[in-house]
């Protein structure tokens, strides 16, 4: 399929291609994108260390990324943020530069920081009272310029990647449960341990977060500059992998729900980026309206038992294994991408399972890319 | 052997447990005795975790109480129940994230294994030291980043170099840690789970008992 060379068109082009997907219609193509992150680095050759802590030279790289691999149809994300998605787990990132070797891809230092009477200050004062305070005290970040900081550089940023004809796939507004960063910030073992010790007190604290957390997303939708393709709800602990289905009932699924609801009651597609295995409550995502989200999946569910459950509802997203994409041949990874796509037919997004590893080989990126075309 | 011992572990009520606990030292019951009672409770939660009545949560938390069990007794006594054999285990050099190997410490732990946590960000000499001093029946290596896959297999080659790998084997594991990834690295198991790695060490057991 040839891409126009006019940016615009080319934009036009691509945008159509990825809401035929999501509407569950038929593109011209099945469309394919990825959420470079790292992989943008290395691949243009930039400092890791100056990639993880400058918004705006993140997002000057990743469209020097996107410009030199013209078969994309959109970038996941404009911007890398590695500091804020720590801090909005209560947790800190090492990075390059600061904590770790130049050309190293940032890492979560995922320790114990607050403690379990932070539950009851999450209850009284709600998320932000607590949350806007201990980002200061603990990470030295202050949030309100952060997140103006932040909003420039994601509004710049897509700017850029328009400008070479690409759309960018979706935003981080916050969404998700609150299980995430308490999990995070308590660590998953203390945080399990206070599931079956005190569920009353965590439950207060989640459901202090939740309609404030709600409260955020809704207004950024309505704020944005330009209408988001879509909001990204991105969840891994609360994953049906972690927990069975009393607890999921209970921590997960009131918080996932009405979160996805509220997202799509904005008129914007929710993007499901889960990670981990969610075969088991693959059937409660039919619940949603039909063509309002993506289902996107890590290689850990079974995609094509998504598909089987999910197909009519939903498009699906996913799935190129990050080792196959580090150490595989071209060939396995056009191979696995050709079963995928005949086996997926149409509502189905290409792209890798999670991130572009960050060592991802370019020839394997190139083949994936190929695989779209035949 | 206390059956209210085992059923409250399997039943992962924290509370009961730690009351037995302190009711059979209080009757003179030996530690390794209690201990037993314990390691029968956490096999039935692995095999409801195989069965998938429990899920991973449940695994941590069926860990964290032998944790809280094991400072009643004592670490000369949980040590002293590592029957299994002995696993040296880390996250690879420039891999932080230990979710994964936490989970795998206490759980191995718990069904009678003595693991020699090395922590994060090990570097392959510290590995082979400890090879050296502890001589384990395996090395577990957690890695999730793919861009430290190389390190795992530099790892593993620094320790065949060593002349180390005859009679020990390699477990590794990890998100993205697929079994293609596993022959690359040239490992000897690769464990999607803990339970897997469990499973080992019983079997190793059993065909030397």
């Amino acid at each position: 399929m040839t891409t126009p060379t006019n940016p615009g068109q080319a934009y036009g082009q691509r945008l159509a291609r990825m809401k035929a997907a999501v509407a569950l219609e038929k593109p011209d193509r099945t469309p394919v994108i990825s959420w470079s992150d790292a992989f943008c680095a290395n691949h243009v050759g930039a400092p890791m260390s100056r990639f993880s802590s400058d918004l705006i030279y993140s997002g000057e790289v990743t469209a020097r990324s996107f410009e030199l691999l013209p078969g994309f149809d959109a970038a996941e994300m404009a911007v890398a943020e590695p500091d804020w998605v720590a801090a909005v787990f209560l947790s800190k990132m090492k990075i390059a530069g600061r904590d770790l070797p130049e050309g190293t891809p940032w890492m979560v230092d995922e320790q114990e920081r607050i403690a379990e009477s932070d539950y009851d200050v999450i209850a009284e004062r709600g998320w932000f009272g607590f949350f806007v305070p201990w980002a200061q005290q603990n990470l030295g970040i202050t949030v309100p310029s952060y997140i103006q900081q932040s909003i420039a550089a994601r509004i710049e940023g897509t700017k850029r990647l328009a400008a070479i004809g690409v759309p960018t796939y979706t935003v981080a507004f916050g969404g998700g449960t609150p299980l995430e960063a308490l999990s995070a910030g308590r660590t998953m073992s203390r945080f399990v341990r206070d599931l079956h010790r005190i569920p009353d007190r965590v439950q207060a604290a989640m459901d202090a977060t939740h309609p404030q957390m709600i409260g955020v997303v809704k207004q950024a939708i309505r704020e944005s500059p330009v209408k988001p393709f879509s909001v990204f709800v991105g969840l891994a602990r609360s994953s049906p992998e972690f927990f069975g289905p009393k607890l999921w009932d209970r921590f997960v699924w009131p918080y996932l729900k009405s979160m996805v609801e509220a997202i799509i009651e904005e008129g914007v597609v929710a993007n499901l980026h889960f990670d981990s295995c969610w075969d088991r409550e693959l059937p409660r995502l039919r619940e949603f309206p039909k063509g309002s989200c993506v289902f996107a999946c890590d290689h850990a569910t079974d995609i094509r038992l998504a598909k089987k459950i999910l197909g009519d509802r939903m498009c699906i997203k996913g799935d190129v294994p990050s080792a196959m994409l580090s150490y595989g041949t071209p060939d396995e990874v056009r191979a696995y991408c050709k079963a995928l796509i005949a086996d997926m037919g149409d509502g189905f997004i290409l792209s890798p399972a999670c991130t572009m590893p960050a060592n991802a080989k370019l020839e394997n990126v190139m083949a994936m890319l190929e695989a779209v075309e035949a | 052997m206390s059956s209210v011992l085992s059923t409250a572990m399997a039943d992962l009520d924290e509370d009961v447990v730690l009351a037995e606990i302190a009711r059979l030292q209080g009757s003179g019951t030996p530690s390794l005795e209690i201990i037993s009672a314990l390691q029968e409770g956490m096999a039935i939660v692995g095999q409801k975790f195989e069965e998938k009545d429990y899920f991973l949560s449940e695994l941590i938390m069926s860990a964290e109480i032998f944790n809280e069990a094991g400072k009643l007794l004592g670490t000369e006594a949980t040590d002293a129940a590592g029957t299994l054999g002995t696993l040296v285990l880390g996250t690879v050099h420039q891999d932080v994230h230990d979710i994964g190997k936490n989970i795998v410490r206490s759980v191995l732990a718990s069904h009678g294994v003595k693991v020699i946590d090395l922590g994060v960000d090990v570097p392959a000499a510290k590995f082979l030291e400890a090879i050296r001093e502890h001589r384990p029946a395996a090395v577990g290596i957690s890695c999730l980043l793919t861009t430290c896959f190389g390190n795992v297999k530099a790892c593993i080659e620094e320790i065949d170099a060593a002349g180390l790998r005859d009679g020990l084997k390699i477990l590794v594991g990890g998100g993205p840690l697929d079994e293609a990834a596993g022959r690359y690295v040239g490992a000897d198991l690769v464990c999607k789970d803990a339970m897997i790695a469990v499973d080992w060490f019983k079997t190793r057991a059993a065909a030397a008992a």
